[in-house]
C-alpha cells in the first residue's frame, strides 16, 4: 500500500506539528479514558459501600438522608429510635442479625458510632466481605475503641493509645469529655467504604460520655468520674438506626412494610441497594458533566489535527499533483489525508493509553489516601477499547474535512499547480 | 494508426461550458519512437494540452488517443491507470515529493502501476538498484546525494531525478514540460543530451514542451502549437 508508506514518510517529514498533535490528542484520550475509569470504580465502590444488609431502619425522614446518616456517617439524624422499638422488631421472626448504630459524637473531624458486638459480626462491604482486624480485637471494655484503617492512618493512633472524645461534631471542639478517656482495642482493615473514617465504641459508652450532660452542656455541679461511670447502669435508651439481616430474602417487602406501619413510633425502613442507586442517580449529573467535558476535550484534539492537515494543504498542493501526473487517483489523495489522521490518532490513542497507566501509577497511592479510592490498574475494558476505536473513527471523519479539500484541490490541478 | 504514439482530431476543450475554447486542434499525430519539440509560449494551451495528454482532462468533442487507445473512451479510474503504465512526465519545477529520498522519489511510479513495477525488476531485479542504475545514467553520483532530503538538491539535480522517475519501467511516451526553464543555460544543453540519449535507450517517444526556440536542435520535429491550434486562449 504505497499511500500508507506515504503517509508515514510525510508524518515524518513534519515532526514537530504532529508530535504535537499526536500529543494533543493523547491527552484528551488520557482524560476520557482517565474519567471513564475513576466514574466506573467511583460507582463500584460507592454500590459497595455495604452489602448483604436487607434493611436499614431509621427515624421517619427521607430515604437519602437515613442512608446518609447511617451507612456514609454524613448529617445527623432528625429523630431517634427507642430501644423499645429497636428490640421489639429485632426480636422478630423473619429477622436474623441486627446492629444498631447511635450516632452523635466525633474525634478530630472523625465520626464515633456506638453499636455493639454484632457489628464486627454482621457488617459485610463489597462482595460480602467481613470487616477485619489488622490489629487487636472488638470492644472488651467500656472505654475501648476500635478505629478505622484512615483514622489510625491520619491520626496516628496504634493499639492502646489513648483518645478524648469531642462532643457533638466538629474539630476540636470547645467542649471535650476530658474526663473520661478512651483506649484503642483494635484497629480495622482498608475497606474502602465509610467505615475506615469511623471511631467504634460500644452503645455503652455513648451513654457513658453523656451520663453527665444534658442539652449538649455539662449539667453544673456534676461531675461522674470513668471510675464511677463504671458502676453505674448504662442501659441506652435510644438508637440513630439498625441495620437488619432477615433469615429469608422474601420476607424483605413484608418486613419493610410492617416497620414503615409501626405504631409505636414513626419509622422507615429502606433497602439499601435500591437507595445507593438513588442516591448516585443524584450524583450522575456530575458524572455526566465529566464526561461530557472529557467529550469535547477529545473533539477539540481532532479539530486540531484537521486544522493542522487543513493549513498543510497549500504547501502540499504541488505533492499532490507530483502524484497525480505518477498515476495516483483523487480518491488515493483523499486516502493519504485519511491515512495521515488514522494513523495520527491512532498514535495518540497509544500515547492516551500510556499515559493513563503511568499516571495511574503515580496517582494511585494518593488518590487511594486522599479520596479512599482504589483505582484498580487493570488492562483496558472492552467499554475502554470501544472507546477508543470509536475516537479513531471520530480521527478518520475529521480527515475526511481536509482529505476531502485535498480531493478537490487535486482534481482542479490536475498535475500542474498554476500559481 | 498504430505507428502513431499521439493522434488528435478534432479536438476541442473548454475548462468551463461559459468560456471559449483554449484548445482546437483538427490534427495532430506523432509517430512512435519520435523526438518532437512542441513550442508554444505561456498561454498558448500546453497546460492544457498536457493534461490531455495525460488523461486528467478529456475534450468535449473530437477523437484523442495515446498509443492507439482512444482517452475519450475511459472513464477517469482507467486514464489515471493508463497515465501510470504509459507516460513518464518531467515537469518545469518541483519534481520531487520533500519528504521522499532520491532513490524513494525515482521508484515512486512504481508503486502507482504494477506494469512498471514488472518492467523495473525485470531489469534489475530490484527496485532500488533499478532507481540507482537509472540515477548513475543521468549522471548523478547516488552514493554521495542518497543521504541528502532532496530539497537540499541544485535544480539541476532535481530535473535529472525527476527525469531518471518518468524513465522507470519504460513507459512509452516521455512528456517533459519547459524541464530546462529552471536551468541555468550551460547545463540545459547537458541535461538534454542525457535526456536524449536515455530517451533513446529506453525506446520512447518524447514529448518536449517548450517556448524556448534555442532547445529546438536535436529534435525530429517541431510543431508550433499556435500554428495547429485554432483557438486563442486568452494570454
Amino acid at each position: 500500500m504505497p499511500i500508507i508508506s506515504l503517509a508515514f514518510k510525510s508524518m515524518l517529514n513534519r515532526r514537530v506539528t504532529v508530535l504535537l498533535t499526536v500529543f494533543a490528542i493523547a491527552l484528551s484520550v488520557a482524560l476520557l479514558l482517565g474519567v471513564e475509569k475513576v466514574r466506573t470504580e467511583a460507582k463500584g465502590s460507592f454500590a459497595n459501600t455495604v452489602s448483604g444488609t436487607d434493611l436499614v431502619v431509621g427515624a421517619r425522614s427521607g430515604t437519602i438522608q437515613l442512608l446518609l446518616y447511617s451507612v456514609f456517617r454524613i448529617g445527623n439524624a432528625t429523630n431517634n429510635i427507642s430501644i423499645e422499638s429497636y428490640r421489639e422488631i429485632a426480636a422478630r421472626a423473619n429477622v436474623a442479625w441486627t446492629i444498631p448504630l447511635s450516632l452523635g459524637d466525633s474525634h478530630k473531624g472523625f465520626r464515633l458510632l456506638g453499636t455493639n458486638l454484632d457489628y464486627f459480626n454482621h457488617y459485610r462491604y463489597g462482595r460480602k466481605r467481613q470487616l477485619a482486624f489488622v490489629r487487636g480485637a472488638p470492644f472488651a471494655d467500656l472505654f475501648d475503641v476500635v478505629i478505622g484503617a484512615d483514622v489510625a492512618k491520619a491520626l496516628g493512633y496504634r493499639l492502646d493509645d489513648a483518645i478524648i472524645v469531642d462532643h457533638g461534631l466538629g474539630r476540636e471542639g470547645f467542649s471535650k469529655h476530658q474526663d473520661k478517656p478512651f483506649r484503642v482495642s483494635g484497629i480495622l482493615a482498608k475497606t474502602g467504604t465509610p467505615v475506615d473514617r469511623t471511631i467504634h465504641v460500644s452503645l455503652e459508652a455513648i451513654e457513658a460520655i453523656h451520663i453527665d450532660w444534658k442539652s449538649g452542656t455539662r449539667v453544673p455541679g456534676m461531675t461522674v468520674d470513668a471510675e464511677k461511670v463504671r458502676s453505674m447502669t448504662l442501659e441506652p435508651k435510644a438508637i440513630t438506626a439498625f441495620m437488619v439481616g432477615l433469615k429469608s430474602r422474601f420476607s424483605t417487602f413484608s418486613e419493610q412494610r410492617f416497620i414503615n406501619t409501626y405504631r409505636g413510633e414513626p419509622l422507615l425502613a429502606i433497602l439499601p441497594g435500591v437507595a445507593l442507586q438513588e442516591l448516585w442517580g443524584l450524583l450522575g449529573t456530575a458524572e455526566t458533566a465529566l464526561s461530557l467535558i472529557s467529550f469535547f476535550v477529545v473533539l477539540t484534539g481532532l479539530i486540531g489535527m484537521s486544522v493542522m492537515l487543513l493549513a498543510s494543504l497549500n504547501e502540499r498542493r504541488r505533492e499532490m499533483a507530483i502524484l497525480r501526473s505518477l498515476g495516483a487517483r483523487p480518491h488515493q489523495v483523499f486516502g493519504l489525508f485519511v491515512a495521515e489522521s488514522v494513523i495520527l490518532t491512532g498514535l495518540g490513542c497509544l500515547c492516551g493509553v500510556i499515559l493513563l497507566y503511568l499516571s495511574l501509577a503515580i496517582a494511585q497511592p494518593v488518590i487511594d489516601a486522599r479520596f479512599g479510592l482504589y483505582l484498580d490498574i487493570s488492562p483496558p475494558t472492552c467499554r475502554d477499547l470501544a472507546i477508543l476505536g470509536l475516537v479513531v473513527a471520530a480521527g478518520s471523519i475529521a480527515g475526511a474535512i481536509p482529505a476531502y479539500q485535498a480531493y478537490r484541490q487535486s482534481l482542479a490541478d490536475g498535475m500542474i499547480v498554476r500559481t | 494508426m498504430s505507428t502513431a504514439i499521439i493522434q488528435l482530431s478534432d479536438v476541442q476543450f473548454r475548462w468551463r461550458k461559459q468560456d471559449p475554447l483554449v484548445l482546437d486542434i483538427p490534427e495532430l499525430k506523432v509517430e512512435v519512437g519520435k523526438r518532437i519539440f512542441i513550442k508554444g509560449p505561456s498561454g498558448s494551451g500546453k497546460t492544457t494540452l498536457l493534461n490531455l495528454l495525460g488523461g486528467v482532462s478529456i475534450p468535449e468533442a473530437g477523437t484523442l488517443s495515446v498509443m492507439g487507445m482512444d482517452m475519450t473512451t475511459l472513464n477517469p479510474a482507467r486514464r489515471d491507470a493508463f497515465r501510470a503504465d504509459h507516460v513518464g512526465f518531467i515537469f518545469q519545477m518541483f519534481n520531487l515529493v520533500p519528504y521522499l529520498s532520491l532513490v524513494d522519489n525515482v521508484v515512486l511510479p512504481c508503486h502507482f502501476s504494477a506494469r512498471r513495477r514488472r518492467k523495473a525488476l525485470d531489469r534489475s531485479g530490484n527496485l532500488e538498484a533499478e532507481a540507482r542504475r537509472l540515477l548513475k545514467h543521468m549522471e548523478l553520483d547516488v552514493t554521495s546525494l542518497a543521504s541528502r532530503p532532496v530539497s537540499l538538491l541544485s535544480i539541476g539535480q532535481q530535473q535529472r531525478v525527476a527525469a531518471a522517475r518518468s524513465l522507470i519501467g519504460a513507459p512509452a511516451l516521455i512528456i517533459a514540460d519547459e524541464p530546462t526553464s529552471s536551468l541555468d543555460s550551460d547545463v540545459q544543453r547537458s541535461f538534454l543530451d542525457i535526456l536524449f540519449r536515455e530517451v533513446g535507450e529506453a525506446g520512447a517517444s518524447l514529448l518536449f514542451v517548450s517556448h524556448d526556440s534555442s532547445m529546438e536542435a536535436g529534435f525530429d520535429q517541431t510543431i508550433e502549437l499556435a500554428t495547429i491550434n485554432q483557438a486563442t486562449p486568452h494570454k
